[in-house]
């Protein structure tokens, strides 16, 4: 009587054991709308980011070599953050430079922060150029601005691409002093491009 | 509840989160335990709505706060100031030496260029020239003495033409003293031709130094 009852408790876990894994298994399967899921990637990049400063006189171009670009896509959408030091922005007058740091605070604010979102995102299948529209947040001197960039990537190939992007930006807009040459002040806006190599991670 | 049938249900919980961790097809393999750190990682996770609220370098606060030099800003502060103050000195002094430069040429004409000697200009010239002096002074002083928060790349630039022409200009300033003094000495003498020789060499000194005091202002347009 006991062999009986041990022989059918057995039987009652084997068949739940089995319906269950058939039925992770039927889950497991790839369904279209699985197959459509993005595998979460990350990205690093690096490149060139450059600003340009009007002034009633001249235009100021700075340029940094030293950004740092991190990515992330999966089925959510994009997300993006990079940043640079402010000091390792050049415009070929280190007398101007210096200004400029002192202009953005650069002692409290050593740098520049832009965070972006793209919902919905989705890489393409195959090599090739997609722009997209990022919901963005630009911090100079610890203000953050929300902006919206159109960045375009070119997917080179499944683990490399290339970002381009520009911009304008206000000075104002992040509690910046504009600074003044001859006692006449440089515009408030200013333009933020650039261009990144990214490589998946 | 017979206890095989108890130990069999223990042996399926047990089963159940190495069941539950296998990743779905198209998913990472991180356990379920990693994956649910991950969701929860505000430095890399999946994007949820359009917060900013992450970090993907994953920065800790006192990575941040390393990066900050809270004596720097009294500095900077410090500099700005003088350095504006020195910008407007600056441009008042180039104002001051051009009206010196056209005073002293009317003084010029008025002795030694058939003019009526009259004297008219030589008070007006006086008083401009002194200003021009102690509003050099006044300038150089306040960018001399400006703080220096941050270092600047060593090369030639605009700042370096700046200060290669101040220096000039400081020189044609020192030289006007030295004539000043080589002049009156002239007169006391009463040596006419040494007089007018001075007050000629006085007078290309003079627009010198305003030319090069206009190559120190003009540069920073570059």
């Amino acid at each position: 009587m006991r062999s009986v009852s041990w022989k059918k408790s057995a039987l009652v876990v084997l068949v739940a054991c089995t319906a269950f894994t058939a039925a992770r298994a039927e889950e497991g399967a790839p369904t279209q709308q699985e197959a459509a899921k993005v595998q979460s990637t990350r990205w690093a990049g690096k490149g060139k980011v450059e600003y340009v400063l009007t002034h009633k006189l001249h235009q100021v171009v700075g340029v940094t070599n030293e950004p740092e670009v991190m990515l992330v896509i999966d089925d959510s959408g994009l997300k993006v953050m990079a940043r640079a030091k402010v000091a390792s922005f050049k415009s070929g007058n280190g007398n101007r430079d210096a200004h400029a740091l002192e202009a953005i605070d650069a002692a409290n604010h050593p740098l520049v922060v832009v965070k972006g979102v793209a919902l919905g995102f989705k890489p393409p299948a195959t090599p090739g150029v997609v722009k997209v529209p990022v919901k963005a947040q630009v911090e100079l001197k610890g203000v953050s601005v929300p902006r919206d960039i159109e960045v375009t990537l070119d997917f080179k190939s499944p683990d490399r691409a290339e970002a381009s992007f520009s911009f304008p930006a206000s000075l104002e807009a992040h509690q910046v002093e504009r600074p003044s040459l001859m006692m006449i002040k440089v515009e408030d806006a200013l333009e933020i491009r650039g261009k990144l190599a990214l490589e998946r991670k | 509840m017979s206890p095989h049938v108890l130990r069999a249900a223990t042996a399926l919980l047990a089963l159940l989160p190495a069941i539950a961790g296998a990743a779905p097809a198209g998913e990472d393999h991180a356990p379920l335990q990693l994956r649910l750190l991950w969701a929860g990682d505000p430095g890399g996770g999946s994007p949820s709505g359009d917060s900013m609220d992450f970090d993907l370098f994953g920065d800790t606060e006192e990575q941040k706060e390393a990066s900050i030099d809270p004596t720097l800003a009294g500095r900077i502060e410090t500099r700005r100031t003088m350095l504006q103050t020195h910008q407007i000195l600056g441009l008042s002094t180039l104002a001051l030496m051009t009206t010196s430069a056209v005073l002293g040429q009317l003084n010029y004409t008025d002795v030694y260029g058939g003019g009526g000697r009259t004297g008219d200009y030589l008070m007006a010239h006086r008083v401009a020239t002194y200003s021009s002096a102690g509003a050099f002074l006044a300038t150089a002083t306040f960018s001399i003495f400006a703080p220096v928060p941050f270092e600047k790349d060593p090369g030639f630039d605009t700042a370096t033409a700046h200060k290669i022409a101040v220096i000039g200009a400081t020189a044609g300033m020192l030289a006007q003293v030295g004539l000043g003094f080589a002049t009156a000495r002239a007169a006391d003498a009463g040596n006419a031709k040494d007089l007018k020789r001075f007050a000629q060499i006085h007078q290309a000194v003079g627009y010198s130094t305003v030319g090069l005091m206009a190559i120190a202002t003009g540069v920073w347009v570059f």
